[in-house]
């Protein structure tokens, strides 16, 4: 009786049905990657994106009087900063001109709101409510003001996939803002990052921060990451052991910005730049005066005469172009 | 009637566990909500529902995690088929009863979820059941105390086969 009731069992329908769903989600598993799932993901997305977005909108609103008031004070602090930062920005173009390097990319940033995270055990994979619809594609860096979060992984029209540093198919090419070693930053379980591919008795201390080292493609070069927290070298293996803490508090974000590449930056004709202009004039002008303090022996370029000097002093003369002037009158 | 009312649910417990869980976090531990709805239907409706259940919560959360396609997918078909095999054995009206299957059930759960995640990487097994896991569980249970007994009042959502 029992023998024929496991066989009835076995054989019903129902369970000749779970037999096929099973071989098709452990085939799913097994090939991944190699699935292709356009379609469906957009009709998923489209299926979830309406109660994701009440559920995040209806979140956001008792948050919304507390981070008006933080972002005031941020903002108050952060347009000091981004002066500082466009007179060291145009300082950093002509200077990258006069010594030959490839002018530096401008890069836009899209919002894009969290909409939600993967339901997984741990924080690998983000959603955000920017798509293709507003220029978000597949492999573009995300960031955050405190530094990087991922990059994009799939994109609907909709809504984006960002895969975070806390996953095990998230690499990235590092660069210590230090000592310049090189390495790669990975995630193999646990509380922090680990940088990997260091080889033994490299310079790579406790505290020293790490940024994007530009290497790959996907990842713009210096772009904060981490900050080293524990350097162990085991002499039995060839590359020393690094744990990295991401400046990104995963737990903690609800906005992220995502770079998109735009046109490369021409830099403006001399005659147009003013600041650059001003700086030619001066150099003109010196060749024919006793060499200024600070600079060295004088270099051809674009049929204009350049001092070598160091970045400070060219600093300074963007700072008190008043007082040079001045001087060079006298 | 029922047929739609489940995959709306469904629907609804993907984007909770999706967009909601994070909010709720404790430490990082995330509270499973589609286990939790997961666990009643195949408990209280049946191996079929709970086979289909599994299946398309699965499907939905894995279009969500493209590099680990086909793990939840696995994981919930198995789990709603399971719980709605073993579901015939227990007194289902005992709140305390389905409680202590609840939590033997997703421990198993998160065990296998673990194995299968880090399946290249066995020193992590431990320390990440021990870390995650099993806080998780407790979570999940706490707040499957308080989801039960609403899900229980969803008309036509319990009707006996």
């Amino acid at each position: 009786m029992l023998k024929g009731s496991k066989k009835s069992y076995f054989s019903s329908q129902n369970f000749i049905i779970f037999l096929i769903l099973l071989l098709f989600s452990i085939s799913s598993y097994v090939v991944k990657g190699e699935f292709k799932l356009g379609t469906v993901r957009n009709i998923a997305s489209v299926l979830l994106y309406p109660s994701q977005k009440v559920i995040t909108s209806t979140k956001n609103l008792f948050s919304v009087y507390r981070d008006n008031k933080v972002l005031r004070r941020k903002i108050a602090m952060i347009s000091l900063e981004i002066q500082r930062c466009k007179n060291m920005k145009k300082e950093n173009i002509i200077l990258r001109e006069l010594f030959g390097f490839k002018p530096i990319l401008n890069f836009n940033l899209i919002p894009g709101e969290i909409i939600g995270k993967n339901p997984g055990l741990y924080n690998k994979i983000f959603i955000i409510d920017s798509g293709l619809k507003n220029g978000v594609k597949k492999k573009l860096p995300v960031i955050v003001a405190k530094g990087l979060v991922g990059k994009i992984i799939e994109s609907t029209s909709n809504t984006s996939q960002v895969l975070t540093l806390y996953n095990r198919n998230s690499y990235v090419s590092v660069t210590d803002l230090r000592s310049r070693v090189h390495g790669i930053i990975k995630w193999q379980g646990g509380k922090f990052l680990i940088l990997d591919d260091v080889s033994l008795h490299s310079d790579i201390k406790f505290g020293d921060t790490l940024i994007t080292s530009g290497l790959g493609g996907v990842f713009p070069k210096g772009i904060f990451v981490g900050s080293v927290i524990k350097v162990s070298e085991n002499p039995r293996k060839i590359v020393m052991q690094i744990d990295v803490k991401p400046f990104v508090d995963y737990s903690l974000l609800e906005n992220v910005f995502v770079i998109v590449e735009s046109k490369i930056s021409h830099l403006i004709p001399y005659s147009k730049k003013d600041t650059l202009s001003v700086l030619l004039i001066h150099f003109d002008l010196f060749v024919n005066i006793e060499k200024p303090k600070g600079f060295s022996e004088v270099f051809m370029s674009r049929s204009k005469n350049f001092f070598h000097c160091s970045p400070e002093v060219i600093q300074q003369f963007f700072l008190n172009k008043e007082i040079l002037n001045e001087t060079l009158v006298k | 009637m029922r047929l739609l009312l489940v995959t709306i649910l469904t629907i609804l417990f993907v984007t909770l566990q999706i967009s909601l869980s994070p909010v709720v976090s404790i430490c990082s531990i995330l509270p499973n909500f589609i286990l939790i709805f997961l666990f009643f239907i195949a408990f209280s409706v049946g191996q079929t529902c709970g086979m289909w259940v599994g299946f398309f919560s699965g499907f939905l959360c894995d279009m969500f995690d493209p590099p680990h396609f086909g793990l939840n997918l696995t994981l919930f078909l198995l789990f709603g088929f399971i719980v709605g095999s073993i579901r015939a054995k227990f007194y289902k009206d005992n709140l305390f009863v389905s409680l202590i299957i609840f939590v033997i059930s997703i421990f198993i759960y998160e065990i296998f979820y673990t194995l299968l995640l880090w399946q290249f990487s066995p020193g992590v097994y431990f320390l990440n059941i021990l870390r995650y896991s099993i806080p998780r569980v407790l979570y999940s249970s706490v707040i499957g105390i308080f989801l039960f007994p609403l899900l229980k009042r969803i008309p036509f959502l319990t009707v006996k086969n």
